[in-house]
């Protein structure tokens, strides 16, 4: 974990020594497009008799010029909360690179992601790519009259686990791991359905893990929304299963907004 | 130059469109009106998107909502542009400071030097 803060925090602050100009987002996740254009949220789970507790969801992004072509990011995410148990909970920073190298956009990125209890601690550096365009569909509308947005990634990343693993956790020691991602988007007028599913091959075994997110958000005011929100699936960092399903609010702060 | 596009994007929407009769040169030399940057632009954003027809490409429109495209689509249009108006544009402004079509055309208009 020390090793991997320790070149985030350094990779932050290069890429913010030389940030002209520089943007931040408040978003759900920096992990994909789809998640950046999607609302931090945070849920408030009551019952009779019950303490209420919380979960949020939520990701800090700086953006920055770099050269003709290319955009630095640096962040943070957490999903956390009183809600969540401390096995549940994911926290994560990245520094990334993007270029567009026509027709494909490329992101290298070196990403530390650990669980709430700090049991499992990752370091990560991958490289993904996307077609900027394609077939009917690909980011940009389906046709006029139907407003749907998909856009597929594939990546892979070489990576090192700094703390012991979970139990359910493919990746031991030093890892390798492919995955692929797609994203859709159906956004007619305030409301916004969004679904994003990612599946990760695992070198030990080719053992595969995946997970499904889907959201409709509808917008009530500038940068706030009302979410909900149903997940299934693992995830890094410990790849233990979860399922849920959630309504409370959003909030959106998009780049340059 | 890149400066000079830099602070100008900042101000883009608070600037009014330019004057139609001023001519400008993008980099190969080429004499170009407003007009024509604007026809330009909107014959490569059709050939891009076969949804939009010359009348959909309005300066109000953006990209995202009106248009229905994403930031990565949007890069699309640096190439093309590139190409055709002699013009080489931040893919970091593209996505950050580029929302409207407006803005799209202000940037390559203020990319360009006066004739």
């Amino acid at each position: 974990m020390r090793l991997g803060a320790a070149l985030l925090l350094f990779l932050f602050w290069a890429c913010a020594a030389h940030a002209q100009p520089l943007d931040v987002a408040i978003a759900h996740s920096y992990l994909s497009a789809r998640s950046l254009g999607q609302p931090a949220t945070l849920f408030l789970v009551g019952a009779h008799h019950e303490p209420t507790l919380s979960e949020i969801d939520a990701s800090i992004l700086l953006r920055g010029g770099m050269g003709t072509s290319g955009f630095w990011e640096s962040g943070v995410r957490a999903l956390a909360g009183s809600a969540r148990a401390k096995s549940e909970r994911v926290f994560g920073a990245v520094a990334r690179g993007t270029w567009d190298l026509n027709p494909v956009g490329l992101t290298v990125a070196a990403e530390y992601e650990a669980d709430g209890a700090f049991d499992v601690e990752k370091g990560v550096i991958s490289a993904e790519a996307t077609p900027e365009g394609g077939p009917r569909g690909l980011g940009r509308r389906w046709s006029a009259a139907v407003p749907l947005v998909w856009r597929p990634w594939i990546g892979a990343g070489v990576g090192n686990v700094f703390d012991a693993s979970g139990s359910e956790d493919p990746e031991t020691d030093s890892f390798f791991r492919a995955y692929t991602r797609l994203e859709a988007t159906w956004s007619p007028s305030h409301w916004e359905m969004g679904a994003v599913g990612t599946l990760w091959v695992v070198e030990s075994d080719a053992v595969t893990r995946s997970h499904a997110r889907g959201t409709v958000a509808y917008e009530w005011a500038k940068g706030v929304s009302f979410d909900v929100t149903g997940e299934i699936g693992r995830q890094p960092p410990r790849f233990d299963y979860d399922e849920s399903f959630k309504i409370g609010f959003g909030l959106h702060h998009p780049f340059a907004r | 130059m890149k400066k000079r596009m830099t602070s100008a994007r900042r101000h883009t929407r608070a600037a009014p469109a330019p004057p139609p009769s001023e001519l400008r040169r993008d980099d190969a030399g080429q004499i170009w009106s407003l007009e024509q940057v604007v026809a330009e632009i909107a014959a490569i954003m059709c050939a891009l998107d076969d949804n939009l027809t010359p009348k959909d490409v309005k300066r109000s429109a953006t990209f995202s909502g009106d248009l229905g495209w994403d930031d990565w689509f949007k890069m699309r249009l640096r190439k093309p542009i590139e190409k055709r108006l002699h013009e080489s544009l931040s893919a970091f402004l593209i996505m950050e400071r580029v929302k409207t079509v407006g803005d799209l055309i202000d940037y390559v208009w203020s990319s360009m030097e006066a004739a």
